[in-house]
């Protein structure tokens, strides 16, 4: 099993505000991260993570992509901007205490603009589902 | 973060037709810019969703889950100490809530949404 860098290496965002644990896998295309959250962490209420946190689960699971690649030319950990969400849809809440796993898949590139299809899913089952649109600053 | 969106509402309006409107400034203070992003904060998109989500809890007096993201646009960044303006129109739709709305800071929009919600159900299945 592949041992990936640590998020905090690929990403740019700091406490309270990070939102992935770790990268389970990058292909040529994708990548999966991972990540739980507890009660009382920032972006849930209650046992649940709330819906706008699960879409920011995504764009940083996109992020550390963008800082895998960088690491390679010893690039400083890239921001990006979310720039739009496209057709998302929510078929549960996502619980706190079991683990998240993220997909984000490539489906088209131009430049810095990226978009790509997110799934979301815990214990098997998918929890949301959609598009989104990423700037990623050179 | 629910917490964190509250206290930087300011002003909240509704209409007998059903639309918001309110205003919301942010403390730069406020430990979430600490971590978006560390020397450059700014105003996460996502937390955009979770304010119009809370206004209209507040307008309907109940907890909301959300359903369905139609298409959201962030159009210009917002920094802590920006004005926000939003402005939020309901479209009826039988059992759920579906809205559009429009963040400003001054006269430019900064952010676009549509989505629908429903109410919230504690076991977590989609209503």
């Amino acid at each position: 099993m592949t041992a990936y860098p640590d998020v905090l290496d690929l990403i740019p965002h700091r406490p309270p505000f990070v939102m992935i644990d770790h990268i389970i896998d990058i292909t040529d295309d994708a990548i999966v991260a991972e990540k739980t959250f507890f009660d009382n962490d920032y972006g849930t209420r209650g046992h649940f993570v709330l819906e706008g946190i699960l879409i920011e689960t995504a764009a940083q699971t996109v992020a550390a992509r963008q800082g895998y690649d960088n690491l390679d030319s010893e690039g400083e950990p890239a921001r990006g901007m979310l720039v739009s969400i496209g057709n998302l849809d929510y078929f549960s809440r996502a619980k706190t205490g079991t683990p998240l796993r993220i997909l984000a898949k490539k489906k088209t590139q131009v430049g810095n603009f990226s978009i790509l299809t997110i799934t979301i899913s815990q214990e098997d089952a998918t929890v949301a589902q959609g598009t989104i649109q990423l700037f990623m600053e050179p | 973060m629910h917490h964190d969106i509250l206290r930087s509402l300011g002003k909240f309006h509704q209409d007998e037709t059903g639309r918001i409107e309110a205003e919301f400034c942010f403390d730069p203070d406020m430990a979430l810019f600490k971590g978006h992003f560390p020397g450059a904060p700014m105003l996460p998109g996502v937390v955009q969703i979770e304010m119009v989500r809370l206004l209209l809890e507040r307008a309907e007096n109940r907890p909301l889950q959300i359903i369905h993201i139609k298409k959201n646009k962030f159009l210009k960044p917002i920094v802590p100490g920006d004005h926000i303006k939003v402005e939020i129109e309901p479209c009826a739709k039988a059992g759920a809530t579906s809205v559009r709305a429009r963040l400003l800071v001054g006269e430019e929009t900064a952010g676009t949404l549509r989505m629908t919600l429903g109410p919230m159900e504690n076991s977590g299945v989609r209503p």
